[in-house]
């Protein structure tokens, strides 16, 4: 079955690719990122906290595991690794070839 | 008032990147096209995958979002394709501000 869970997995592994394999912009290698990312997730809490004690959002546990950090699905960490990363590492090569950042 | 619940979450998040996008510390003053582009991609697959799965792996409740609708989602959720990449670059560059990257 395709699950939120099994997607969000795939969509990290191709977050992990672009970043070390295709773009190679190696933002995982540095602290830089890690503590950006600390500093996001807490945003991150607060905001999806909202949307999901509401709720604004709604799952279906049938496609998670049902793993909530308070009412947030535990899923939903990874989901935001997943798109935050790439965006990164694209916006980091478009300016690194600008030779600007 | 219940129906602004999402829109504010939506202002919440997208309010540095609009407040702080041309302070002159950050590289972002002088690349906001490339954040644009760096945000259009991932937001397209991340919106695809949304309109795909939204009333099976989740839904939105009417009673908190404004009720305009994309391709059955909310038009906030659509604004947090835009406003959460774009201040997620403002976030990174802050961090590296305050790291003493400044290259």
């Amino acid at each position: 079955m395709i699950t939120y869970t099994l997607l969000t997995g795939l969509a990290v592994i191709a977050a992990i690719l672009v970043d070390l394999a295709i773009l190679r912009t190696n933002l995982l290698k540095t602290l830089h990122f890690w503590v950006f990312f600390a500093v996001l997730t807490v945003m991150f809490l607060i905001a999806n906290g909202v949307l999901t004690a509401a709720p604004v959002v709604l799952y279906n546990d049938d496609y998670n595991l049902g793993l909530r950090l308070g009412t947030i699905p535990a899923e939903d960490i990874f989901y935001g690794f997943a798109l935050i990363l790439p965006t990164l590492s694209i916006y980091a090569r478009l300016t690194r070839q600008k030779g600007s950042v | 008032m219940e129906q602004f619940v999402y829109t504010g979450v939506i202002l919440f998040i997208g309010l540095p990147f609009l407040l702080k996008m041309n302070d002159p510390n950050l590289p972002l003053h002088k690349n906001k096209i490339q954040a644009l582009k760096a945000m259009a991609l991932p937001a397209l697959v991340f919106i695809v995958w949304d309109i795909l799965v939204t009333d099976l792996h989740w839904s939105f409740n009417d009673r908190f979002i404004l009720g305009v609708k994309i391709m059955n989602l909310p038009l906030e959720e659509v604004l947090f394709f835009v406003f959460v990449p774009l201040t997620s670059i403002l976030l990174y560059e802050t961090v590296g501000y305050f790291l003493g990257r400044r290259r």
